[in-house]
């Protein structure tokens, strides 16, 4: 009963300090045995009895823990879950509307579709919400404090300007589209719609060698900029650093959109031409344009918006 | 256990966690194992757990208030602790902030509040 105790109090130790802890332990409870009951084999009630006395495993480990250690503190618990939650119905979302997107062949195929997408996009999503809240802990409250440390003023943090707070709808709103975007390069339906019928089969608008080298990129940033979002979300109001990263984001999107919409290798637009007529290939490239300054406008009034932000401050 | 009863466990635990330390340190000029000192400790009508104990001991090692040597007894192995110079020296300042604490407080009890 004795090696069961210490194996149960052992799983809530840190391995580092486990064995000498366990040990001592043991002893103590030996010698317990030893003054309560004499020399001699104890009996399984009287190591019951001694057991008791100690405590629950939890407890007796959680006593010789220095202070709680958690990934997450209660400070930001809350907020964590909050936004694990929104960012889970986000996924479903996506994913279903994603896959009803790649038009699949069947209601079971598109299930199933929906059903993988879940698991993967459910594990990608705890796992990028995670990771982003254990970075604010770790780099928020890593730095322990000295009740008797003399300790500055200047560590007092600005109060937020109210223009500063971070709209939750907005941000929120542009992290559902960037994961559906996610989902829609990333699926069938980019093929679908980059690729044109034509009478020996299909024609792609896109060059599809380029577009595998650049989509690996393009995925990575999309996720970056939603991590970013979800940090925002956590931290509720932007600071210096924050505008000058989002700044940063903003312009390689702008880039980034620049380049695929002027580089021509990407484009297989001659191929194209082939099978659609003058008018619809101009109505396409009419469309692109308005697209792209759709982008350019709305990514160009966010700047100016974060650099009259940090001239204010 | 009402709820008044519950609210003065808490207080009389914060009280007495306060004076442990100290307790502990009276006791261990002699080098003493763990229940041992969990004996000596309660003859003196110090109502302790051992799980508060323990885990005491090792705390003060940590700040080498203590020093800890493993002892074999009867083919059975034992911790000693006992006061380092060190937990002399902050022992002698406890004993005095002690003192002052008593006075104040008798001050402030007066003879009017039982």
């Amino acid at each position: 009963m004795i090696d069961k105790y210490l194996y149960t109090i052992g799983r809530y130790l840190s391995p580092k300090s486990k064995d000498e802890i366990l040990k001592e332990i043991e002893v103590n409870l030996y010698d317990a045995l030893e003054e309560q009951y004499g020399e001699g084999q104890p009996t399984e009630d009287q190591i019951e009895t001694v057991i008791r006395q100690l405590g629950h495993p939890k407890k007796v480990a959680e006593s010789y823990m220095d202070s709680p250690r958690s990934l997450i503190g209660p400070t930001l618990i809350d907020t964590y879950f909050e936004m694990l939650k929104i960012f889970l119905v986000l996924t479903v979302v996506g994913v279903a509307i994603g896959q009803t997107l790649a038009n699949p062949e069947s209601i079971v195929m598109w299930f199933v579709g929906v059903l993988s997408g879940l698991l993967q996009g459910a594990l990608t999503t705890i796992g990028m919400v995670t990771l982003i809240f254990a970075m604010i802990q770790y780099f928020n409250h890593n730095e322990e404090v000295d009740e008797e440390e003399e300790w500055s003023l200047e560590i007092l943090e600005e109060k937020p300007h109210e223009k500063s707070q971070v709209s939750k709808g907005e941000t929120i709103a542009e992290s559902v589209f960037l994961m559906i975007l996610l989902l829609f390069i990333n699926t069938d339906i980019v093929s679908r719609l980059i690729s044109l019928p034509n009478v020996s089969g299909i024609v792609p608008v896109m060059d599809p060698n380029v577009w595998a080298v650049i989509i690996w990129p393009i995925n990575a940033f999309i996720i970056l900029s939603i991590g970013f979002n979800i940090y925002l979300i956590a931290r509720g109001h932007y600071r210096k650093n924050t505008r000058i990263l989002s700044i940063a984001l903003d312009i390689i999107t702008l880039a980034v959109i620049s380049w695929m919409f002027f580089y021509p290798g990407l484009w297989n637009m001659d191929a194209a031409g082939n099978v659609i007529d003058a008018e619809t290939t101009t109505i396409l490239s009419n469309i692109m344009r308005l697209i792209y300054g759709i982008i350019v406008v709305v990514t160009g009034v966010d700047i100016i918006g974060h650099v009259r932000s940090l001239l204010r401050i | 256990m009402d709820e008044v009863e519950k609210q003065l466990s808490n207080i009389q635990q914060e009280m007495k966690r306060g004076t442990l330390v100290l307790a502990v340190m009276l006791l261990v000029d002699e080098a003493q194992y763990g229940y041992s000192l969990l004996q000596s400790l309660q003859d003196a009508g110090i109502a302790i757990e051992q799980n508060t104990l323990y885990p005491l001991l090792r705390r003060l090692e940590k700040q080498l208030l203590l020093e800890s040597v493993w002892e074999l007894e009867e083919n059975r192995p034992r911790r000693y602790y006992k006061n380092t110079e060190k937990g002399k020296q902050l022992r002698s300042v406890l004993i005095q902030e002690w003192r002052k604490l008593n006075e104040t407080m008798n001050e402030l009890i007066g003879g009017s509040h039982d």
